[in-house]
């Protein structure tokens, strides 16, 4: 538990008295109704400056066993495994709310390696509590994995993907084989903290191509939330009404019929909560509203981890204004100050997501993405402090190392262009209902990748830049069951055999469209030094409209400078200059945009990018006129910081930080996508950190 | 004046009492709303509420009066206050008298601001042009006009002329408002197609003279596809590849021929013989492309894949 490093008035036992003995820590922190932890502080307290290297003892204004920057799918896994071996533990996060990215995700969680999971789907199980009335949906031998075969998948060198990207072979070898021997009790660790994991469906990106390996989390529709029996009310979940979610479900859970049986519902909801919930129970202490900051070293580059320092970043209603607050409360320490120190006694675990919010670090890997108009995944919900590599930037001050840069280009995915228009936060489907909503105005409409020959789409200037219909494609990735694009399609994968990537073979495979990268080009209107390439919009008439039955309104769409209607061409490219917070420029070619298209159409033959070969083309003549803002979206992130196999921030002399971890998309060296990677981490690094010796 | 800001500022050094307009837009419509706005300072920092600031346009005469209301200790303010811009188009230059500082005698100041007043632009949109019409054939398309500053038509006069200049038709814009639109005034207006198979480039013009607010001349060019009789009936059976059902509103468009399948998945195009590359595609449907020749009635029946929501598996795997 957090311990403040100032008295209570009246209290004259100096601090050390109160000091090191968990046991007294609980007492007090229940005797001030402050919950487990209990921490209080000086509201006098003058603020704390971010120190570069080494603070003074006098000025750490917290202390506690273990700091975790971030409350995500690393971070709250670390902070209950560092509390069950005992640790008092604070976690620190920039949002008003727990849980990250993690919240709003599918919960798709991919182990393997024997894990309990695949075992219960192997011998034909239920879950413990009955839950699931389903058979399982993968044969026995699909699920039949152990940690050498994980270990051969997920080091892979031959397998290469239709991007013509290696998503195996540049991973850190130590790192992955530390987290194939972890996936079976981290995947035990989390069931025994109310998470319930669905039947496997296949795997997760990342996840090796041998085996099924994934679950999702579920919870039950019930009469109400509760977290310990396992089910949900309707309303909670999301599911009571279609335009409707809420404040425990920032995005509406899902069907999870198939997977479990009836009534079952799940998402990132069912796994985040769930965590959460058991978190707090446990004791882990929250302070939100802090962004982390730096870490303190007792020299910049030398020396034992000391704590970290943190800024308050409130986040307020956009509508209220009201200060935000976590759905729960019990563990929250109510902090203001502008700047707090926080001593960790034995260790500091960085688990405060990646870099895809920054565009800043981003551009390190497409200088393209430095343009500011498209934000990470879950904006809305994340604020603008999400993803914002913090974790990178205060592990490279005290010297660590870098892995796998050059792996944020691998998947598809990581960034792509969104199906969803007419939103700012187009990755998430969230509705009306969770206090974010307003950061996003709208939760847009998604026209599916069939919806994309309905419309021109254009750049910041009004010129077309691709073939429309070819646009949201993405390339399949390797999986594995099933034929889902393996190497050697419709045949059994063979690790390591260098007929996987065969020339000829990957010549055959290779199916990726460039029209993200024709989006984020050059245009007439980019201007030095960063040649902002611009938003982008899907331009279409009422006659669209009527084909397609598009809800174009609230709170499909919404006066949010995302989604404009005029009553001509020439009007629409003036409202969207005026209203868009990004379009720096005229669309000075709109109109001609528009009237060639027509003229394409009238010749049936589109001579700029051929649509006449996909897609049928429709004239773009009848009033009103609409526009929705078509988004980039930069998803996760892969490169990052160097650990080692018990998540140790190495140094670039390949030493390792001492009380330093990290974990989750912090860190890099591992190519695989989200959940799966960041409990391990979590797991591990809890694990390893309260080992370090206490200071 | 930042880049981009419409609104121009005048101020003349009078070195006793400043006196600033403020005009917005410096480019205004004729006869359209100028917005206005007067500051004054006395060097001796008198408060001047409750006097009044007046405009005279160009040949003297007042336009209109404001009373300064705020004073934050230097400055004296009116609020802002609307004036109609003259209908006549060209640059203007009108005069902002501010009041005298009484208290070192300073006599009232005059400061000459300019404004440019032009003419309405205009746009003309052109729809429901049928995409194929026969030899001949009569047709009807819509037309409608939008004002810079949503002027209710006059009534408004279009022209329709040809390739070669020829007149088709003329047709009037009244009042009848395009439905969702704003300020789309619009008339449906019956031509008659070319004799000859073939893609004809027409324009619809509206005619800026004579109206007692000036408006500018505006062309909008539209196609007009002229084909022989087609000899063929191409039936169309569209349904879901999964579910079997038959796909209502799916397009079906050999081009230039398009139609929409019905309730029973059935669209009936009639084409003329020979190769043809036809689309089937939506509601919510990929397209389906069938390239084939046709030379007699022909029935094909195309199945459609529903475009499902990516789940992660699709993004993900």
């Amino acid at each position: 538990m957090a311990m403040k490093k100032e008295h209570p008035v009246g209290d004259s036992k100096p601090e050390k008295e109160k000091g090191l003995n968990r046991r007294d820590f609980v007492k007090s922190g229940v005797a001030a109704g402050l919950g487990a932890g209990g921490a209080l502080l000086e509201p006098s307290k003058a603020q704390a400056q971010v120190p570069p290297a080494g603070v003074a003892s006098a000025d750490w204004h917290y202390e506690v066993d273990v700091v975790i920057a971030g409350g995500g799918c690393a971070g709250l896994t670390a902070a209950i495994r560092a509390r069950d071996l005992g640790a008092s533990v604070l976690v620190v996060d920039q949002n008003f709310d727990v849980g990250g990215r993690m919240l709003h995700s599918g919960a798709w969680v991919s182990f393997g390696g024997g894990d309990p999971v695949q075992l219960r789907d192997m011998k034909g199980e239920s879950d413990s509590e009955g839950f699931i009335t389903v058979d399982p949906l993968e044969n026995p031998e699909e699920l039949d994995d152990n940690i050498e075969l994980l270990f051969t998948d997920i080091t892979d060198w031959s397998v290469v993907d239709p991007k013509g990207q290696n998503p195996y072979r540049y991973n850190e070898r130590e790192l992955v084989r530390a987290w194939a021997e972890n996936c079976p009790a981290t995947r035990q660790f989390m069931m025994d903290n109310y998470v319930r994991f669905t039947r496997v469906t296949g795997t997760h990106g990342g996840g090796g191509l041998s085996r099924a390996r994934a679950a999702r989390c579920f919870l039950m529709l019930g009469d109400k939330t509760d977290i310990k029996a396992g089910t949900i009310t309707a309303e909670d979940a999301g599911v009571a009404d279609f335009e409707r979610t809420s404040p425990f479900a920032p995005v509406q859970m899902n069907d999870a019929s198939r997977s479990v049986g009836p009534n079952a519902v799940m998402n990132g909801v069912a796994l985040s909560r769930s965590l959460e919930f058991s978190a707090r129970e446990k004791g882990v202490e929250f302070m939100l509203h802090r962004s982390f900051d730096a870490i303190v070293r007792e020299e910049p580059f030398v020396g034992r981890t000391q704590g970290i320092t943190a800024h308050y970043s409130p986040r307020h209603h956009p509508e209220t204004g009201e200060l935000l607050q976590s759905f729960w409360q019990n563990g929250n320490i109510d902090e203001r100050r502008e700047t707090v120190n926080i001593r960790a006694r034995q260790a500091v675990i960085l688990a405060s997501g990646g870099h895809a919010g920054n565009p800043e670090v981003r551009s390190m890997f497409y200088p393209a993405l430095r343009e500011p108009a498209f934000p990470t995944s879950g904006n809305a919900l994340q604020g603008s402090q999400g993803q914002d590599a913090s974790a990178l930037i205060a592990g490279m001050r005290v010297g660590a190392n870098l892995a796998g840069m050059q792996q944020n280009l691998s998947y598809s995915t990581t960034f792509h262009i969104s199906t969803r228009l007419g939103t700012r936060d187009a990755y998430t489907s969230m509705m009306p209902g969770h206090p974010t909503f307003g950061f996003r105005g709208s939760a847009g409409v998604n026209v599916g990748s069939a919806g994309f020959e309905e419309f021109i789409a254009v750049n910041q200037v009004g010129k077309r830049f691709f073939s429309e219909v070819r646009l949201p494609a993405r390339p399949g990735l390797n999986a594995y069951p099933g034929d889902r694009g393996a190497p050697g399609r419709g045949l059994e994968h063979k690790p390591l055999d260098w007929r996987n990537c065969r020339k000829e073979w990957v010549r055959e495979m290779y199916n990726y469209d460039h029209g993200l990268d024709a989006a984020l080009a050059m245009n007439e209107g980019s201007e030095a030094p960063d040649y902002y390439s611009g938003p982008l919009w899907a331009i279409f008439d009422q006659d669209a409209v009527e084909r397609t039955g598009w809800e174009l309104h609230y709170p499909y769409v919404s006066d949010n400078g995302y989604f404009f209607q005029a009553d001509t061409i020439e009007e629409l490219a003036s409202k969207i200059v005026a209203g868009h917070e990004f379009q720096r420029v005229p669309l000075s070619y709109l109109a001609e945009t528009v009237a060639n298209w027509n003229s394409y159409v009238d010749a049936g033959v589109d001579p700029e990018f051929e649509r006449e070969a996909d897609a049928p083309m429709s004239r773009i003549a009848t009033p009103p006129f609409y526009a929705l803002s078509i988004m980039v979206i930069w998803h996760d992130s892969y490169g990052g910081l160097r650990v080692n196999g018990r998540q140790q921030v190495v140094d670039t002399q390949g030493e390792v930080i001492p009380g330093l971890y990290a974990g989750g998309e912090a860190v890099g060296g591992f190519n695989k996508h989200g959940l799966g990677k960041g409990h391990v981490h979590g797991y591990i690094a809890g694990t390893h950190a309260v080992e370090e010796p206490s200071i | 004046m930042p880049e981009g800001d419409d609104t121009t500022s005048h101020e003349v050094d009078t070195s006793t009492s400043g006196c600033t307009p403020e005009v917005s837009p410096s480019k205004v419509d004729s006869g359209a709303n100028l917005t206005l706005k007067g500051k004054t300072t006395c060097s001796s920092l008198e408060d001047l509420r409750g006097e009044g600031i007046r405009v005279l346009d160009q040949k003297g005469a007042l336009v209109e009066s404001s009373e300064i209301i705020d004073f934050d200790g230097e400055t004296n303010e009116t609020s802002e206050f609307v004036v109609k811009a003259p209908v006549l188009p060209g640059a203007y230059t009108w005069v902002m008298v501010c009041p005298g500082c009484s208290g070192r005698g300073v006599a009232e100041s005059r400061v000459p601001f300019s404004f440019e007043v032009k003419p309405h632009d205009t746009s003309v949109v052109v729809w429901s042009v049928p995409p194929t019409i026969e030899c001949g054939e009569k047709f009807s398309v819509k037309i409608g006009v939008k004002c810079s500053s949503e002027c209710r038509p006059a009534p408004w006069i279009v022209e329709i002329r040809d390739e070669d200049g020829g007149e088709q038709g003329t047709s009037t814009v009244a009042g009848e408002r395009w439905p969702g639109t704003s300020a789309l005034y619009y008339t449906e207006t019956e031509l008659s197609a070319p004799d000859k198979e073939g893609l004809y480039l027409w324009e619809a013009k509206l005619i800026g003279d004579g109206l007692a607010v000036p408006h500018t001349e505006c062309i909008s060019s539209f196609s007009v596809r002229v084909v022989p009789i087609p000899e063929c009936v191409l039936t169309i059976e569209a349904i879901d590849i999964i579910s079997r059902n038959p796909v209502e509103g799916a397009r079906v468009v050999v081009h230039p021929y398009e139609g929409l399948t019905d309730e029973t998945g059935i669209a009936e195009l009639r084409i003329p013989k020979g190769g043809y590359q036809l689309f089937v595609s939506g509601k919510e449907h990929f397209p389906v492309r069938i390239d084939g020749d046709i030379k007699e009635d022909i029935r094909i029946s195309v199945e459609l894949r529903l475009d499902l929501e990516l789940s992660d598996a699709d993004v993900w795997l």
